[in-house]
């Protein structure tokens, strides 16, 4: 987990909506979500997908949800592994996980499917668009570039990060997003508008609302690349939808839900253990959420007994 | 017009709508409210005579308010 990506979200959607299930985090002990609404959690490196399979296996895990968009194309290449021992997960095959977290590829899925999109292509220094439009370096965020000189600059610094820099064009509209799972052929999905964002393209502010046409837009794309499990999908809208990106894991914001009465995560942890079908039922429109930094404050002792033991179990008062 | 996707309500003297589909927040002031209620009560010329009884104006210049707000709904909910 980590404090850019949804699991603490995740974690306290489930918490609130399967207040029985036994949630357990796999993470680094510097991360927020390894000490927030989890009943348990394992140290493991990123992406040491043997690690996670060796203590979940010992542990009695029955059902993993990934949350940031790197894991889940490791988690993708490896959920054979995980079926074997009976671990559940809802993700598609690796290469469909690409056509999200690769922009160029779900560029060239939206274009091939007649869905509307921006143009993208790879960031070079000789790209002469017009400003501002956008830099995109995956996990390091979205950046709003008002120069050459600037975009230069913020490529630079994505390349050191270990990014290959996607620009995109600068579109007027406003912004909507949709969270969703995709399962047995449908889409579950809940859509807010998004009323501020942050420099990193983080939403901090914003408001559940229901749109057809939003949502049949989604379910054509996401149904159309063969996509399972939870995704996040982005849109700008002028005279009509325009798809941005789409995100292989749920947002951070997934927790309005919880408030909405469409708590997501939840839903995914009900079909990761009963494989119980979708039902859709209307959620409630108007409910904002507003995004704020915390703190999990623990004794040096707990970060200690992590590093060395390599996992704590807590009690559900210590959390 | 179809006002299914617009959720109204009332916060002391002033009332608000919210878009269901675009998350658009229109704030509204007290005689649009009385207005707005009495369109969503079927009562519109009750709502009329009431803001002309209670309020400082001309009963031309608030029908040409009514008709303006009635246009701003079909917009809204035509989007």
């Amino acid at each position: 987990m980590s404090e850019k990506a949804p699991g603490i979200s995740v974690a306290r959607s489930i918490r609130l909506g399967c207040p029985d299930v036994h949630i357990v985090a796999f993470g680094e002990p510097m991360q927020a979500g390894m000490y927030i609404d989890v009943d348990a959690s394992y140290v493991v490196a990123p992406y040491d997908i043997d690690a996670i399979v060796k203590i979940a296996s010992a542990k009695g895990v029955r059902a993993i949800i990934p949350n940031m968009d790197d894991d889940v194309e490791a988690f993708a290449e490896s959920k054979e592994v995980f079926y074997e021992r009976d671990i559940n997960l809802l993700i598609p095959d690796p290469n469909i996980v690409r056509v999200a977290n690769d922009k160029l590829e779900t560029y060239r899925h939206a274009c091939s499917k007649g869905i509307s999109m921006p143009e993208t292509v790879r960031y070079s220094e000789e790209l002469g668009w017009e400003t501002p439009y956008f830099l995109k370096g995956g996990s390091q965020g979205v950046f709003r570039v008002r120069s050459r000189e600037e975009a230069f600059v913020i490529a630079q610094y994505l390349k050191q990060m270990g990014e290959q820099p996607i620009a995109q064009k600068n579109l007027d509209g406003e912004p909507y997003s949709v969270a969703g799972i995709a399962y047995d052929g449908d889409v579950i999905a809940l859509m807010v508008k998004k009323l501020r964002i942050a420099e990193n393209g983080t939403t901090i502010f914003g408001v559940t609302i229901y749109d057809e046409d939003l949502l049949s837009i989604t379910k054509d794309f996401v149904l159309g690349i063969g996509w399972e499990g939870p995704f996040e999908v982005e849109f700008i809208r002028g005279k009509e939808y325009l798809l941005l990106e789409m995100n292989s894991r749920f947002p951070s914001w997934i927790d309005v839900g919880v408030s909405a009465g469409r708590n997501l995560p939840a839903i995914l942890a009900e079909i990761l253990f009963r494989e119980k079908k979708i039902e859709s039922f209307k959620y409630r429109t108007g409910v904002t959420f507003i995004k704020f930094p915390m703190s999990a404050v623990k004794d040096v002792d707990e970060i200690a007994k992590m590093s060395i033991t390599g996992g704590v179990e807590w009690r559900r008062n210590d959390m | 017009m179809n006002l299914n996707r617009i959720n109204y309500k009332r916060i002391g003297e002033r009332g608000y709508i919210f878009d269901t589909k675009t998350g658009y927040i229109y704030l509204l002031s007290e005689t649009s409210s009385i207005i707005m209620e009495g369109i969503l009560n079927n009562n519109l010329e009750g709502a009329i005579n009431r803001i002309l009884s209670e309020y400082d104006i001309d009963e031309d210049t608030l029908r040409k308010d009514v008709r303006e707000l009635c246009n701003s709904l079909e917009e809204i909910c035509g989007k």
